[in-house]
């Protein structure tokens, strides 16, 4: 078989990723995802939030080189700004009896700081986890499962289409910016320079979304959209292993316990 | 006076090579029409033009001026562009308002404001469309919109990237009397297009692109008479030519003229 | 029975005051070749959207008269079923792919998928397609990285797929260039060669002169002349009313006014050919 062939015959059975993470079922991801944050979270230790940051990257890091890099980029960049404002902020301004230092408002406290760096962890972990559920989700399989529900097939369809809309904006914006400097609008340059050539292009640009998307409603009525029956699928998704179910009631049962044991008096 | 391309290659910034060794001098005044395949490299030619893309290597030099050294926006005083799309171009809520954007933008006093633009808007035949939204013209009357709110800025060259698609036979025609009234106001202009009838009727001199090079610079009868240009290039003679090939009267561009060799 | 009958067609967009389409009537016939010729603004793409059924139901408006598909009026028809009816393609090839896929083969299964087609049944068919339209070597790549031409043919394949008996298509080469123009010919070729019935809005007047069986010419909202595809196109009156016509028409007419008439006006360059030969015959070209 070539390899066009072995492509199509790969739609008759469940499609797999080839990755253990990625091969998990979306709900079981999502089940995990909450979890884990909702649990860490309520159980409030420094270093349950910690673990979760952690798991978080080991996670994108069993998912495949790429996602790895991917998430680590995005994901440091926005804990490093969360911890850096929030144990700051508190650190400054929060009152607290244990002194270090004054001058004016300003006044660094040991209960601050402490303060900042558990709402940091906090924000942290619970970030981390949606941001790693979206990144070891593809998009295309969490609709099918969606859909697999009974959502209908415009909801899959608007979030689906909404992703590669922000990449074709991504192009119609550069293209429009050309075409202005094309009329002699400075677009190179300063900040300033370059945002006064890049805000009355905004107005067109999506009024040319928006009409594009007339076109393409069209487009999807012309392939039975508004179909009323259950649709089939071309790619599927493998039927969710048993022992992904009893790992996802088992952690479930963890997180719930150690939440009521914590609560109890 | 020229736009000339010295050795021109150009290469995006991903690595693909998209131009070669491009050699061509445009006088002012000169009309041409650039033809081939889509991927043939006609728009990165035309960008390298007006400044919108910078030589990888070579000089693109226009009226004795490098443009390496300036920005787009500069060289656009001197080589106007409309796009293929008018919908990339048009960004005014009113016709009037696009067509007038160039000459407010440069800050012209309102007389001669309002003189450029309706002279564009009856040049291009959309003086009966001044105030209205430019999102309710049909597609093919928004191209000359684009054309109008470009015109305005009276540059010495002016590129026209496929102006005749989906045009109809009066929107043709237009273009035909305004690229005859740009000859005899020694305005140049540069049309990529894929209609050969379009360029057998309205120019004399016709440059071939494929495949990232300029294959061909001559009269649409010399073009049209090369087999291996046209199949290179993958272009098709204009239907009279067609005929009067099969017919063995060689490549005749015009049809009074078989009509006379019959 | 009437592939799609038209009955006094009367229709303002929305917002507007003047008829997109005023009185049009017009039946088409099952299995036949139909080309709409007409400037820009006279109502072709009005015609399509009617036909296709989102008009009112999509576009609103103000509609007098009806619209008949395979005898029923279009409102009376479920969208479902008559998307297996009628088959729309129209210019845009970016707007036609539905960014939702990223590959070509499940692209166009999508309308199967929203059919409930089984999945086997919806390989087989995507497979055979995707190899009858010359696109199977397409199949795996990412529709939203191709070119206009190459969309355009998955469009065509998308909606080929559902297997419906009309094909409207507006304007399909309009953004191309001559060799995507080829590529989607030979595909409507394709169509006429299984006896669909098409009804096909061109600019590309020479090609159509090639397909088609019958031509209706449309100008400010009106039928002004229909009929076989010859009379239509060797009516010199077209020319004065700013319809495009072919080279080969303008050539023949040109040769009777030089007294050298070709008999018939040739609307290929074929029949040109033969036309001229014929004249000619004895004497040297």
């Amino acid at each position: 078989m070539n390899s066009k062939e072995k492509f199509i015959n790969s739609f008759r059975n469940a499609k797999l990723h080839g990755n253990f993470i990625l091969d998990l079922n979306p709900f079981t991801k999502l089940n995990c995802a909450f979890a884990i944050f909702l649990g860490a979270a309520l159980l409030g230790h420094y270093w349950t939030r910690l673990a979760v940051i952690i798991i978080c990257y080991v996670i994108n890091a069993l998912s495949g080189k790429e996602n790895f890099k991917r998430f680590v980029k995005l994901y440091s960049f926005v804990a490093f700004l969360f911890f850096f404002f929030l144990i700051g902020l508190n650190t400054c301004f929060r009152p607290g009896e244990t002194l270090y230092w004054e001058w004016g408002i300003i006044g660094i406290t040991k209960e601050g700081f402490f303060y900042g760096l558990s709402m940091a962890l906090l924000i942290n972990e619970i970030c981390g986890s949606i941001m790693s559920f979206y990144m070891v989700t593809p998009m295309k399989d969490i609709m099918y499962s969606v859909e697999r529900l009974g959502a209908p097939r415009a909801a899959s369809y608007i979030m689906l289409a909404s992703m590669q809309s922000i990449i074709d904006l991504g192009k119609s914006a550069n293209t429009i910016m050309e075409s202005q400097s094309a009329r002699g609008v400075e677009t190179s340059g300063n900040l300033k320079t370059r945002a006064k050539a890049f805000v009355p292009i905004l107005f067109p640009l999506f009024l040319g979304a928006i009409a594009g998307t007339e076109e393409k409603t069209v487009a999807m009525e012309t392939r039975a959209f508004s179909a009323n029956r259950k649709p089939t699928h071309m790619y599927e998704l493998r039927k969710t292993p048993a022992l992904e179910k009893v790992f996802c009631v088992f952690l479930d049962l963890v997180v719930i316990i150690s939440v009521v044991w914590r609560f109890l008096p | 006076m020229s736009i000339e391309l010295q050795h021109v290659h150009f290469r995006y910034p991903d690595g693909t090579l998209a131009n070669e060794d491009l050699n061509l001098v445009i006088h002012e005044g000169e009309r041409i029409a650039i033809v081939g395949q889509n991927g043939a490299g006609k728009t990165t030619a035309v960008k390298l033009m007006n400044g919108l893309h910078k030589p990888t290597e070579g000089e693109v030099i226009i009226n004795g001026i490098n443009t390496r050294n300036k920005s787009t926006a500069q060289i656009s005083g001197m080589v106007g562009y409309v796009f293929q799309n008018p919908d990339d171009q048009i960004f005014k809520n009113t016709v009037r308002d696009e067509v007038e954007f160039w000459s407010r933008y440069n800050k012209l006093d309102e007389k001669e404001i309002q003189s450029r633009a309706e002279w564009a808007a009856k040049l291009c035949d959309i003086e009966k469309y001044l105030d209205i939204n430019p999102y309710e013209i049909p597609y093919s009357t928004k191209k000359f919109v684009s054309i109008a709110a470009v015109l305005t800025a009276r540059n010495p060259y002016l590129i026209l990237d496929e102006p005749t698609a989906g045009q109809d036979v009066a929107g043709v025609e237009c273009l035909s009397k305004l690229l005859h009234y740009m000859e005899q106001d020694g305005k140049s202009v540069i049309t990529i297009t894929h209609d050969m009838e379009f360029v057998a009727d309205n120019f004399k001199r016709v440059v071939v692109m494929a495949h990232g090079h300029i294959i061909a610079d001559g009269t649409p009868a010399e073009i049209f008479a090369e087999e291996s240009i046209l199949s290179e290039a993958k272009i098709k003679k204009p239907q009279i030519c067609e005929l009067s090939t099969r017919l063995g009267l060689g490549n005749i561009m015009k049809i009074e003229t078989l009509v006379n060799k019959l | 029975m009437n592939s799609i009958s038209l009955k006094n067609i009367r229709y303002k967009y929305p917002l507007t005051d003047h008829y997109a389409l005023d009185g049009v009537s017009f039946d088409f016939e099952e299995g036949k070749f139909y080309g709409i010729i007409g400037p820009n603004g006279s109502g072709k793409s009005t015609i399509c959207n009617l036909m296709k059924g989102l008009i009112p139901s999509f576009y609103l408006g103000d509609l007098e008269g009806t619209v008949e598909v395979q005898g029923k009026p279009v409102d009376e028809w479920e969208p479902e079923k008559l998307c297996t009816k009628v088959g729309y393609i129209f210019q845009n090839p970016f707007t036609q792919i539905s960014g939702i896929r990223d590959t070509v083969f499940e692209e166009i299964a999508i309308g199967l998928e929203n059919l409930g087609i089984d999945k086997e049944q919806m390989i087989q068919k995507a497979e055979e397609i995707t190899k009858r339209i010359g696109i199977y070597d397409l199949i795996e790549k990412n529709p939203n990285e191709l070119s206009g031409g190459q969309r355009q043919r998955v469009a065509f394949a998308s909606i080929l797929a559902m297997d419906t008996d009309i094909y409207v298509i507006d304007e399909p080469t309009s953004q191309l260039d001559p060799d995507g123009t080829e590529s989607v010919f030979k595909i409507i070729r394709s169509l006429k060669e299984q006896k669909k019935t098409v009804i096909l809005v061109e600019h590309k007047i020479e090609l159509m002169a090639k397909y088609a069986d019958e031509i209706i010419v449309l100008k400010d909202g009106k039928i002004i002349k229909s009929g076989p595809a010859r009379e239509v196109l060797s009516d010199y009156d077209l020319v004065n009313k700013k319809v495009a016509v072919p080279q080969t028409v303008l050539f023949g007419h040109e040769m009777e006014r030089a007294g050298k008439s070709l008999g018939k006006l040739p609307i290929t360059i074929d029949e040109a050919e033969v036309c001229v030969r014929e004249r000619m015959r004895g004497e040297q070209l």
